[in-house]
């Protein structure tokens, strides 16, 4: 749009479309539009003629350029045809030059052949001549015929020396001709010679004068471009010193205004800073007496403190001396109670060897002691065996004497007596007790418990066989359980803690175990006599309702139990052995005297009278004996007689003898 | 330089003005500004002493492609130009090492005919030089062959000024004083023949441009029309030759004598050729017969321009041009300047022109014709819209052969050069000319200018 109007210039004076002030962008719209308006209106109107100025204006250096250019192309054809005129020329010279020569040729060679005809009629005569003359005989007339002949030959010679000299003025002047022509054409060359270089003169000069000419339409377009240039800058440059002369003036006004406004502050400042230095001083002043009395305490507590500093470095001095001494004796102290330790120590080492030594001691005599009462046990279970079986033997021994004294009475009786033989009346055959039965027979405590808890059937026979009295099964079980329940604290803690997976039945029966060995109770009867105890325990003691125990009762009926027990047992032990050689004595006696003693005197006379009849039968056997041996001697001989007969050998001898 | 110098004098030992006064005048300096050479340093850098002894040994043993480029820059800029070719021909490719031969070998040269390639330069003219002084049955050949493979490369141009006759005896040359050059007599004389091109033509694989003139330059008074002849056999080894070399564009064979038969021998062997397209046959003697033959050769070839100007075509053989020129397609530039077409050519020319849509240039300068070509080239004016330039100086068309152009001329848009001198048109007709070629010529203008504007 610049570029069509005429004065872009213009534009600078009008409201700028980027100016910071609202109303003056709005004013630079409103110009653009009516701009753009008018200039549809003046297209419409068709005004070339602006335009063409314009573009005139716009285009006038290339038009310079483009008439330069139709200018040179001109001067360089005009040259070329200048130049090229010499040839025209040349060219056309020398077709002249042709054609005259093409025409001189062709007039000399119908000369020449004019020439020719004459000539060769001349010579055809000549000829003809020759024939004539060849017939003449007469001297004469062939020199006569001779001369004319050599007369035509020479005329004809001189014609031909005639054409040949015109054929040489010819050759001669178309030579000079030649030279003349070569003249004239080095002439020409050089003219053209001439011609081109004035050409080229010219044609540098009217290059340079062009090349200026539109150098100046360009500098001045460009003059003319920096003028208008420059003119827009002038105006944009005032325009800017009048927005900064404005803005100067603003900064004026507002530097009053600010400068009026400050001292207006700085005399409130300096009120309010006068009212409170004021108010600063008379408190500073209030300050300072403060700061006197201060002072004046300040020198009465550095006195004090200076004094209670000297006692205090006395004190310190002295406590120094006694933490000195202090130390001192900590460190002594110190070093005694190492030694003390040290010895403790040692001495402890040495009392948990002897203890160890003597627990190591305890536990071996307790176990010599288990093994000495195990032995015990063992030796007196063997001894009673031992004492039951020689009692077996004993008896035995007594019962086979017994039954051959009766045997022997009976035979002595019957055979020999004659007598009838009645058997002695006390039993011989009885059967006596050992007196190691009972522990024999008894089983442990633990076994029976174990069955009463298991089974009834063969409890009750087993009870029965006992003697233990009439506890049934039921109750025993019921007051071993209550005892299992109730002497609880019989059993070691870490037991009970070890048999908590068990069975209850198992864990009753180790219990229980464990809570005879506490009491004491190994043997059978002594659990039916705890037993038994138990149920009549009530009776004993309350002797009314005689019902189940009650398990309160359980802890003291045991304790009576055990009282009792401790009181009972020491002799209870002893007249066992003594009461049984008493119980068997009579016995012993029977046996003695089952042979009585007018038996034996019987007896004694059946031994006289026998032992006489066994002299008379020892004389008889005697007698008997001799009898049998002669008798031997006499089979003998006959034998030996017989034989000596019968044979034939001693039969002559025989007779011999005979 | 000064920089420099305050460096100089820095690296330098305490100058010593006027201690040793004159002892040795580069000694007293402290820089040699003429000599490019000049080091500061006493012992030479062993890179340059091996640097110069490749120089000095080039010809034996030729190190280039194996050096770092500087020292290949170093060692370019100190060969000598007199190095043997065979050694440098295809080793070195630096343009500034060729300057330096083509500087020293022919002073002052024009580099910008040559491509601006000095090496093609150098070896153009090179070769150039071998055939011109080339003598038959004298020089070996094998001088020119062994250039071959050295300069086929960058051989695109051959200019042959001049060809060498072989020497005779100076009875052959007494035989033949007074004999008419323009005969075919060669056949019964000693060999007259030039250098035969058919042992150089095929085997230059980039050759694109070959002028000849058979003849010799210079001769002075020694002048002998044999020293011009242009024999059958050469004729016939250059036709050979010619068809041989399938790159050849340009071929000229100028002031050499061609007549009807050599150009008729000449035709048989260019026609079909693949890649002429321009032929120049200028300065010579061909008459219709060869006329007849370049008619032929325009049908069956690529001429784009066809050059027989200073010939002695006539009318028949015009009209065998203008025959051809009716059916051809191709060709661009016709000049048949200086020959004797006459009217009868010229109307056949016209009416050819009527047909032909590609000439653009026609030059019948000097060619005898009078008002009927006008007349019938006013035709030709107001139909063909193709042809752009014509030139009719130096025929006698009258003042109403001007009319009728003018008459034509009035109805063309497409000429922009017409060229009437020495025509004897009247002033008028010939103003009014320039004015419609001149409104021809805006309008062309205009309508280029816009073009490059729109892109």
């Amino acid at each position: 749009m610049s570029g069509t109007e005429p004065g872009p210039t213009d534009e600078s004076a009008f409201p700028s479309l980027e100016s910071g002030d609202p109303a003056e962008r709005i004013a630079a719209r409103r110009n653009r539009r009516a701009a753009r308006t008018e200039a549809k209106r003046r297209q419409e109107q068709g005004d070339p003629g602006e335009n063409l100025e314009v573009q005139a204006e716009v285009r006038r250096s290339l038009k310079q350029v483009e008439l330069s250019k139709q200018r040179l192309l001109k001067l360089q054809t005009d040259g070329l045809e200048l130049v090229s005129n010499i040839q025209v020329a040349g060219d056309t010279f020398e077709s002249q030059r042709r054609s005259e020569l093409r025409e001189a040729c062709r007039l000399r060679l119908q000369k020449m052949e004019e020439e020719v005809k004459a000539s060769q009629e001349k010579f055809e005569e000549v000829s003809r001549r020759w024939r004539t003359t060849a017939e003449l005989q007469i001297p004469q007339e062939l020199s006569h015929a001779v001369n004319t002949q050599i007369e035509l030959c020479s005329s004809i010679v001189q014609d031909k020396n005639t054409l040949i000299n015109e054929l040489h003025q010819e050759l001669k002047s178309s030579d000079e001709r030649y030279v003349k022509d070569r003249k004239r054409q080095a002439e020409m060359v050089e003219l053209m010679v001439v011609r081109m270089e004035e050409q080229i003169k010219s044609l540098i000069k009217a290059y340079r004068e062009e090349l200026q000419e539109i150098e100046s339409s360009f500098d001045e377009e460009q003059t003319c471009l920096l003028e208008g240039n420059l003119r827009r800058w002038e105006e944009l440059l005032k325009g800017q010193h009048d927005k900064e002369l404005e803005a100067a003036q603003e900064r004026m006004r507002r530097k009053e205004e600010f400068g009026s406004l400050l001292q207006r502050h700085r005399v409130e400042g300096t009120e309010q800073f006068n009212d409170v230095k004021e108010q600063l001083e008379t408190t500073m002043q209030g300050q300072q007496q403060q700061l006197e009395q201060n002072k004046a305490t300040f020198q009465l507590n550095q006195e004090k403190l200076e004094y209670s500093l000297q006692q205090l470095k006395r004190q310190d001095k002295e406590s120094s001396v006694i933490k000195s001494q202090q130390k001192r004796q900590i460190i002594r102290l110190q070093d005694t109670l190492n030694k003390l330790k040290m010895e403790c120590t040692n001495q402890e080492k040495e009392k948990q060897k002897v203890k160890q030594m003597l627990s190591e001691n305890y536990r071996q005599v307790t176990q010599q002691v288990r093994d000495r009462q195990r032995k015990m046990r063992h030796f007196s279970a063997v001894d009673a065996r031992h004492y039951e079986e020689v009692w077996r033997m004993n008896e035995k021994e007594i019962h086979a004497l017994v039954g051959r004294a009766l045997d022997l009475d009976r035979i002595i009786h019957q055979q020999l007596l004659g007598l009838d033989w009645t058997p002695p009346d006390t039993p011989i055959t009885q059967h006596v007790e050992p007196i190691t039965s009972r522990s024999h027979t008894a089983s442990s405590a633990l076994q029976m418990a174990a069955l009463v808890l298991k089974g009834e059937g063969r409890e009750s026979a087993a009870l029965e066989t006992g003697g233990g009295g009439g506890v049934p099964v039921k109750t025993m079980k019921s007051v071993l359980e209550m005892l299992c329940d109730e002497a609880g604290f019989l059993v070691e803690r870490k037991l009970s803690a070890l048999l908590a997976p068990l069975e209850e039945e198992e864990r009753r029966l180790v219990k229980l175990n464990s809570i005879f060995t506490a009491l004491g109770i190994e043997h059978e009867d002594e659990v039916l006599q705890l037993a038994e105890f138990l149920t009549k325990f009530p009776e004993v003691t309350q002797a009314e309702d005689p019902g189940p125990l009650h398990p309160g009762d359980v802890l003291p009926a045991l304790r009576v139990f055990t009282a009792r027990r401790r009181s009972a047992r020491v002799p209870a032990g002893r007249d066992a052995a003594a009461t049984v050689p008493q119980r068997h004595a009579p016995c012993w006696e029977n046996m003695a005297d089952i042979i009585s003693q007018s038996k034996l005197a019987t007896w004694n006379a059946l031994e006289k009278a026998l032992l006489k009849y066994h002299s008379v039968l020892q004389e008889r056997s005697r007698l008997l004996a001799e009898t049998r041996k002669v008798q031997q001697q006499n089979t003998e001989l006959r034998m030996l007689l017989h034989q000596y007969t019968d044979s034939k050998v001693n039969a002559e001898p025989a007779f011999s003898s005979k | 330089m000064n920089v420099a110098m305050d460096r100089l004098t820095v690296r330098m030992d305490p100058p010593v003005p006027g201690k040793i006064p004159a002892a040795d005048v580069r000694k007293m300096r402290r820089l040699v500004a003429e000599d490019p050479e000049w080091s500061l340093e006493v012992v030479p850098l062993l890179t340059h002493l091996c640097l110069q002894h490749i120089v000095q040994n080039f010809a034996e043993n030729p190190l280039l492609d194996r050096l770092l480029p500087r020292h290949r820059a170093r060692v370019l800029e100190k060969l000598p130009p007199s190095l043997p070719l065979h050694v440098t021909a295809n080793l070195i490719s630096e343009e500034r090492y060729w300057k330096k031969c083509c500087m020293e070998r022919w002073g002052l040269c024009d580099v910008t005919t040559y491509g601006d390639s000095w090496k093609r330069m150098f070896f153009e003219r090179h070769l150039e030089s071998i055939i011109e002084l080339f003598i038959p049955d004298v020089t070996d050949p094998t001088t020119v062959l062994d250039m071959v493979p050295l300069c086929k490369n960058y051989v695109k141009r051959l200019k042959i000024s001049q060809l060498l006759p072989p020497i005779r005896e100076p009875r052959d040359i007494e035989e033949e004083d007074g004999v008419d050059t323009a005969s075919d007599m060669g056949d019964d004389l000693p060999s007259i023949d030039h250098f035969d091109f058919g042992i150089l033509l095929d085997k230059l694989a980039r050759l694109e441009e070959l002028h000849l003139a058979y003849g010799v330059k210079g001769c002075g008074m020694n002048f002998e029309w044999n020293l011009f002849e242009f024999s059958f056999r050469d004729c016939e080894s250059l036709g050979k030759a010619l068809k041989s070399c399938r790159t050849l564009k340009v071929l000229r064979i100028h002031q050499s004598r061609v007549d009807d038969e050599r150009c008729r021998l000449l035709v048989t062997h260019l026609l079909d050729h693949p890649s002429l397209s321009e032929l120049n046959l200028s300065h010579n003697v061909i008459g219709d017969r060869g006329a007849r033959a370049l008619a032929k050769l325009l049908n069956r070839s690529q001429l784009k321009a066809l050059n027989v100007y200073d010939n002695q075509i006539r009318g028949h053989g015009a009209k065998a041009l203008a025959s051809a020129l009716s059916k051809n397609t191709t060709l661009l530039s016709l000049n048949l300047c200086l020959n004797c077409v006459g009217d009868e050519g010229g109307q056949a020319a016209a009416r050819a022109l009527l047909k032909n849509g590609t000439l653009v240039t026609l030059h019948l300068e000097a060619n005898y014709m009078t008002e009927p070509t006008a007349s019938a080239l006013s035709r030709v004016f107001s139909q063909n819209t193709t042809l752009r330039s014509i030139k009719l100086c130096c025929n006698r068309l009258g003042v109403d052969g001007g009319k009728s152009l003018e008459e034509g001329m009035s109805r063309n848009s497409t000429l922009l050069e017409c060229d009437l001198r020495l025509t004897e048109i009247a002033q008028e007709s010939l103003c009014s000319i320039g004015q419609i070629l001149r409104g021809n010529r805006k309008r062309l203008q205009r309508r280029q200018t816009p073009e490059p504007s729109s892109e």
